[in-house]
Formats: C-alpha cells, structure tokens, sequence
C-alpha cells in the first residue's frame, strides 16, 4: 500500500482531470453555449466545487464492494479507450499521416506498461513532471492575447434555457475523473487537512485552467468558425509569429503527448490498484491483458466518427459514475450502518 | 590439522601456515617470560621500527608491568589460528607465546604510498587541492583534520573470514538518518563475497538497480567533497587499497555539484549550476533534436535557417542518424584513445582526430558541417558535468534518444523522455528517492538544486534528504 501527500493527492487528480479534454472539449462547448459559454463555465465551476465539498464530506461513507469496484473499473477502461483513441486520430491527423496507427499506440500504451509494472510511489509522484509544462503552456496561450477580439464575450443570452443546459452538460467533459476522489482520499495522509483551503486552492487552479483556455477560444475564433476546428488550442497557436521558430504548435502537441501519456498511466493506475484491493494476486499477466486490450480497441476507435461517437457518449457514462453511482454507494452505506 | 591442533607452536609449523612464503620473517625470540616466535611478512612490515617495538615491549615485559603487551602500536590476545593470518596479511607483526598461548600483535607498517595530490578527474580552481591515496587510513587522517568532531563515527567491516579486505564507512552519528545507516549495515552483512579488489565491486552489492545506467553512489577522490557531504548526513565508504570514496545515499543532482560551486561567489556558482544543467539538456538531447528537426519537423525551422540546414545536409548520402552515430563513434574513439595513451600522445591523438580527421570526413562529403556542430557541442556539455560516472551515462544515454527520433521525430523524444523520468523516479539510493528533492515534491530544497545559495542568508542542517533544525547563518 502507498500513502499520499495532499500535494501528490491534488496533483493525481488535476493531471486526470485535465488529461486529454483540455484541448478539445471547448469546440463543442462553445458551440452549444455561444456567446454564454464564460458565464456557463463559471457556473459549472461552481458546481464542481460543491461536488468536491460533498465527496470531502462523505468519502469515508463511500465504501465501494467488488460489483461497484469493478463497474468502476469497466468505466475507466472505457475512459481510457477513449481517450486512446482520441490521442491516436489526433496524432495520426496532425503529425504521424502514414504510421500505422497501432504502432503510436503501442508506443504509448507500452509505456503505461513500464511505468505500471514499477513500484507504486513511482505512479504517484509521476504527475509531477507536468509541473514545469503548465507555465510553458500558458506562455504559450498568452502569445495570443494581441489577436483576442473581446467584444466576443458578449452579448449573453440567458433566456433561453436550453442551450445553457446542453452547455453545462458539455461542460461535464472538464468533470471526468472527479470519482477518483473519492478512491484516493483515503490513502492522504491522517496529519495533511484537504477540506477547506487545499480544497478551495484546487479547485480554484482547476477552474482557472480550464477557464483560461475556454476565454481564449472564445475571443480568439469567431464561433462560426469553431465548427470546422476541432483542436482549437492547437490551431490557436499555430497561427503564432515568433521569431525563434515557425510553427509553435508542435512544441504544445508534444507537451499534451507527455500530459496525456502521463493521464493513461494514472488511470491504468487506478484499474490495476482497484482491482488488487479485491483481488490480491493480480498479476503482470491481468496488467498485460488490460494493455492489449487498450491498444487493440483504441486503434479500432480511431477514426473520426467513432471517436466522435464515443466522446459523445462518455459524458452520460460520466454522469452515471461520477454522480450517480456515488450517491447510491454512500447511500446504501448509511444504511447498513444504521 | 591446523596450528591450533599442534601442541608444539614453531617455526615450521608458522611457515607451514604461510605456505613457506619467501616474503614471510619467521624468527624464535628470547624473552623474560619464556621463549617466543616472531613473525611477519617483510613486504608489509617495516623491519627496523618492529625491532624498536619489540625493544619497548621486552623492556615493559622485565620490569613486570602489567598489561606489558599493551601499548599504543601493540596488542595481546588469545592465541588463534584465525587472527594470527589476518594480523600477519594485514602487515602486523605477531609474537605468539606458545607456553601461555597468548600472541602480542605489533602495528608497525610500512608506508608506501603516494602523497595525497589533486585527483586528475576532480580539479577545481578555489579550494583543497589534496586528494584520497590507496591507503584508507591516511584518508581517514585527511577527513578528520577537516572535520574535526567527536560524533564523526569511523566504523570497520572485514569481507570473509579469509581475506583483507576491508570495508570502512563514516558517518556523522548526530545528522546522519539512523534508518540508513542500519540499512547499509544489513547489506554490507549480506555480503558473501570473500574478496572484494575494488570499489566498483563494491558498488554492485550496494546499489539497488545495478543494469540502470545511472549510478547510485557517489565516488569521489576529493576529502572536502566527502567532508561536505557527511555534514548533510551522508555516509562515506572506503575499500582497502582503492583512492575514491563513495558516498551514499545520493540523489541524481548530488552528481552535479562541485566543489567550487562552495568556494566560489553565489553568483558565480549559481551560474554555474544553471550552466551545468542547461549541458545536462543538451548532452541528451541535442543530437536526437537535429535527427528530429532534419528528418521529421524542418517546418519548425524558420525560412532562412531551414535552407541553410537543408543546403548543407543536401550532399550528405546517409541519413541524419548514421551521420549523427559515425560522428558520435569517432569522438568516444577520440576519447578512449586519448585516456589510454601516455599524456603528450593522448593531446597529439585530440589535435589528429578532432581537426584534421573531422575536417576530412566533412570534405568526404559523409557528414554535413552543421552535424560537426551538433557533435561537438554534445562532446563538450557532456565534458561539463563533473563527476565521472554520470558523465559517461549521460554520454550512452544520447544513442537511445537519437534513435527515438531517427523513428518518431519529436515524438519519439516525448516518449523516451517519459521512460527516463519513469526509470529516474523508479530509482532509489539506499532506498532513498534518488530524483529528490523534485519526487517527492520538496519545495524548500528545489533552490539549492539549481542555486548556490548564500549561507548567510539560508543554512538549515540537512539530515539525508530533508532538513531538520533551526535556520542557521548570519546573526541578524
């Protein structure tokens, strides 16, 4: 078993919370939300901060049995494939056209592999080589702001509801991975306080991040125009003049290749910890298996449609286990304590 | 049988023991309490000052002091089979009594070493410039006149039960992690080796990933680096008959400090270390960025630079990766031979190879100019960091890397950088987080990485990795 530092704790779960969507997720979502998506966010902002104050407040209560653990672990397999295969169609467009597809993805999946047969300690202080990436990142991001058009931010329309809805649905893209939560808590240690302060400090980085490149998107691309980008982010800096080098945006795609390398690895991580809480003698062979399985089912994923299909479908998935599931597993142990 | 079983203890039975060596002084010895034998090899003993010992102890013997055997340089103990070999093969000379089977042992050594000079591989420019010899006692002298404290603990270990070789490690008893040092202590009982030569030997029963290509020990031949890294609760190892001490536990960035990052000014030092990882990068990386640039991403390039670029690589008939690995071959040919070779040969060998070699292979056409750069340049960021071992692995570490981007371009140097922090983190020093203070997060240890920090200003005592005690420096 391993103990966490609120530090590491914080980190685990920024890194898989930010993990691939970062880039991709506020096409969609500012599309849905038009000229409302900032205040929308800001909204959805809220929501996750009482989200992260109810999981504080009830994690001891959460107390998942075999059949919910391993529904869980079916849920981050399928996260997993996703984002797999989002990485893979986003490599193959935009760097590796002729590659065959299963050769990226074995090359990342095999690092998952690596890192996942190491000592746990090694997993969860790996979030922190990501550290040093953010601020490049936003330097990055802020090379922009010449070209950023602010009257986009409004004028807002909050009279119609059903946009606001199908905005704060998307928005749930930024949510995955808040469940892991209430999986890690435990393992902080006794002496480090989360509720309060640490709380409110992550959740303020979370929002501000994800904000950020929401407010860029916006005042960056006219939202006509965002249906034919689909990697914002990345066209965003593309269009950057500097002197030093032609193209900015490959630096970025690589940074996001150690991100959401570093997002599989974690995740890998929680299938293979979750299932060794049940099973003791979880073996290399299971851990192989489950990285055969990802590489066999993300390159049959990669294709536009079906990655489309399946990003589509994961925020319902998401709903259901990062909510749902949740309310009722703590429910149920009210009960029986009672 | 051995000599224990004998119930006569002579001459011939002691030179049996030492299988007649020809080296081996065997001589009967009168004495007031009885007939006695001397013996020992006159390769390791200095003959003329056991005669003084003995004149002292005989002298000591007839006025009928008691404990005449004792003295500074001698001993007395039961007589055994066992220690009398070990005394004799660690060059004491031994007197045994064979009536009250007793054997007084006499420390009396003879001294041949050199003087303690500046090790070749560690110069610096401010500070000592005295270094460890072959003989771990004179060693020890140069640690303790430095640090002269009472809780500076000096500890020995013998390997086997047949051999010399002796194991010795220091520690400053009140800063040094009590859990590490026991550690230590269980490994070094683990060891079932009887003779070990050298230090490297030594290294392999220590270390915990003995196929990762970084070392997990510190060797130095300098007595201030040891000094300094003892004062933050590190322990100091000495092999008999070997000049370097290895430190342990160490981190990845204890290899990138010198000595004269201390001595010198916190500007200069702190520049310094910047310097050194900003090589560390560039010994790494730079020639897989080239490969990568030139075969995958040359639109990152601008304009003017990509037509340079591809000007000069348009005549060259291999690919980038060949060009990088025959340039790459020819310079640690270069610097094999030029360490083998006496020392006006081995500049002679530098001059040939580095400037009319290298300027005939470009004329050849088979690397382009720019590569010559690249090379070069790696060559020289790689010479920067200043210990040895990590120097040579930071050195293999580049050929893997240019063939992740030979394949994946930029890629594939995410991906191999990933694997090494991976493998860093995996990494432990006497089970001590070897990529500390980075991982786990350390914040106030993260400046004294990078920066020389002023001591006045900022001094907590460090226990091994992290610090405890109050701030230390300047009275305000």
């Amino acid at each position: 078993m391993f103990t966490l530092s609120r530090v590491q704790f914080f980190l685990f779960l920024f890194i898989i919370q930010t993990g691939t969507v970062f880039i991709s997720f506020q096409s969609r979502f500012i599309m849905a939300s038009d000229h409302n998506a900032w205040v929308i966010f800001i909204f959805a902002g809220s929501l996750h901060y009482v989200q992260l104050l109810l999981f504080e407040k009830f994690h001891k209560r959460f107390n998942p049995g075999k059949a919910v653990s391993h529904l869980y672990i079916a849920y981050w397999i399928i996260i997993t494939i996703s984002f797999l295969s989002y990485i893979n169609y986003t490599l193959s467009v935009w760097i590796f056209p002729h590659t065959p597809q299963f050769i990226t993805m074995a090359t990342i999946v095999g690092v998952s592999l690596y890192a996942n047969t190491r000592r746990p300690e090694t997993i969860i202080n790996l979030p922190i080589v990501i550290i040093p990436l953010i601020p490049i990142f936003i330097v990055f991001l802020f090379m922009s702001l010449p070209d950023l058009v602010w009257t986009r931010l409004f004028p807002l329309d909050v009279m119609e509801y059903k946009p606001l809805l199908k905005g704060l649905f998307l928005s749930q893209a930024t949510f995955i991975g808040i469940e892991i939560f209430l999986f890690l808590r435990q393992y902080v240690k006794d002496d480090e306080q989360v509720k309060g302060k640490p709380i409110f400090i992550y959740q303020s980085i979370w929002f501000l991040f994800f904000f950020t490149t929401v407010i860029f998107v916006l005042l960056y691309f006219p939202i006509s125009g965002l249906k034919f980008v689909t990697e914002p982010l990345l066209q965003l800096l593309k269009y950057q003049k500097v002197t030093f080098v032609e193209r900015l945006d490959m630096f970025f795609l690589y940074i996001w290749v150690i991100w959401s390398a570093i997002t599989v690895i974690l995740y890998n991580f929680m299938i293979i910890h979750t299932r060794k809480i049940h099973f003791k003698n979880t073996s290399n062979r299971f851990i192989i298996l489950l990285h055969l399985i990802l590489v066999v089912a993300s390159v049959y994923l990669a294709t536009k449609d079906r990655v489309e299909i399946v990003r589509r479908a994961i925020i319902y998935i998401h709903i259901v286990f990062s909510i749902l599931v949740p309310i009722i597993v703590i429910l149920m142990d009210r009960r029986e304590k009672k | 049988m051995g000599i224990e079983g004998n119930s006569v203890i002579d001459k011939k039975t002691v030179k049996q023991l030492f299988f007649d060596s020809s080296d081996l002084v065997v001589t009967d010895i009168d004495w007031p309490t009885g007939k006695g034998v001397l013996c020992y090899y006159s390769s390791l003993a200095d003959g003329t000052e056991v005669n003084k010992q003995i004149d002292i102890i005989q002298q000591r013997a007839s006025k009928k002091i008691d404990n005449w055997g004792k003295t500074a340089v001698s001993d007395v103990m039961p007589f055994s089979e066992a220690d009398l070999v070990n005394s004799v093969c660690d060059g004491l000379s031994v007197i045994i009594f064979q009536q009250s089977k007793v054997m007084v042992t006499i420390s009396a050594q003879s001294t041949i070493g050199r003087t303690p000079g500046e090790p070749a591989t560690e110069q610096v420019i401010r500070g000592p410039h005295d270094g460890f010899i072959e003989r771990t006692q004179q060693n020890i002298t140069l640690i303790r006149q430095k640090l002269s404290r009472n809780d500076l603990v000096v500890r020995k270990f013998k390997m086997g039960k047949k051999t010399t070789t002796e194991i010795t490690y220091l520690f400053i008893d009140s800063i040094a992690d009590k859990e590490v040092i026991k550690l230590f202590e269980s490994r070094l009982q683990d060891i079932q080796e009887e003779t070990i030569m050298n230090s490297g030997e030594f290294e392999d029963y220590l270390e915990e990933s003995i196929f990762s290509p970084f070392p997990q020990l510190l060797t130095t031949e300098r007595p201030d680096r040891v000094v300094f890294n003892l004062m933050e609760g590190k322990i100091a190892i000495f092999v008999n008959n070997s000049p370097s001490a290895m430190i342990a536990p160490v981190s990845f960035f204890s290899f990138f400090q010198s000595p004269d990052d201390f001595n010198g000014r916190v500007v200069v030092g702190s520049f310094f270390r910047l310097l050194r990882v900003m090589s560390l990068i560039m010994a790494i990386y730079l020639p897989a960025f080239y490969i990568a640039v030139v075969g995958f991403h040359s639109e990152i390039l601008p304009i003017e630079l990509s037509k340079k670029v591809k000007l000069a690589i348009n005549e060259i008939p291999y690919r980038p990766i060949f060009e990088a690995i025959i340039l790459e071959i020819f310079i640690e040919l270069i610097r094999e031979a030029s360490i083998r070779l006496p020392k006006p040969i081995g500049q002679t060998i530098g001059v040939v190879g580095g400037l009319i070699i290298g300027d005939a292979i470009v004329n050849a056409g088979l690397v382009s100019n720019l590569m010559v750069i690249v090379v070069a340049l790696t060559a020289i960021s790689s010479f920067v960091i200043p210990t040895v071992e990590m120097n040579m692995s930071i050195r293999i570490l580049r050929f893997p890397f240019m063939l992740a981007a030979a394949m994946f371009g930029f890629f594939g140097m995410a991906i191999g950088t990933l694997i090494l922090v991976i493998h860093l983190l995996t990494l432990t020093s006497l089970k001590q987080p070897y990529f500390s203070p980075f991982i786990p997060l350390d914040t106030s240890r993260i400046l004294h990485v990078f920066l020389r920090v002023p001591y006045s200003k900022f001094h907590k005592q460090q226990k091994t990795f992290t610090f405890i005690g109050k701030k230390k420096g300047r009275k305000s």
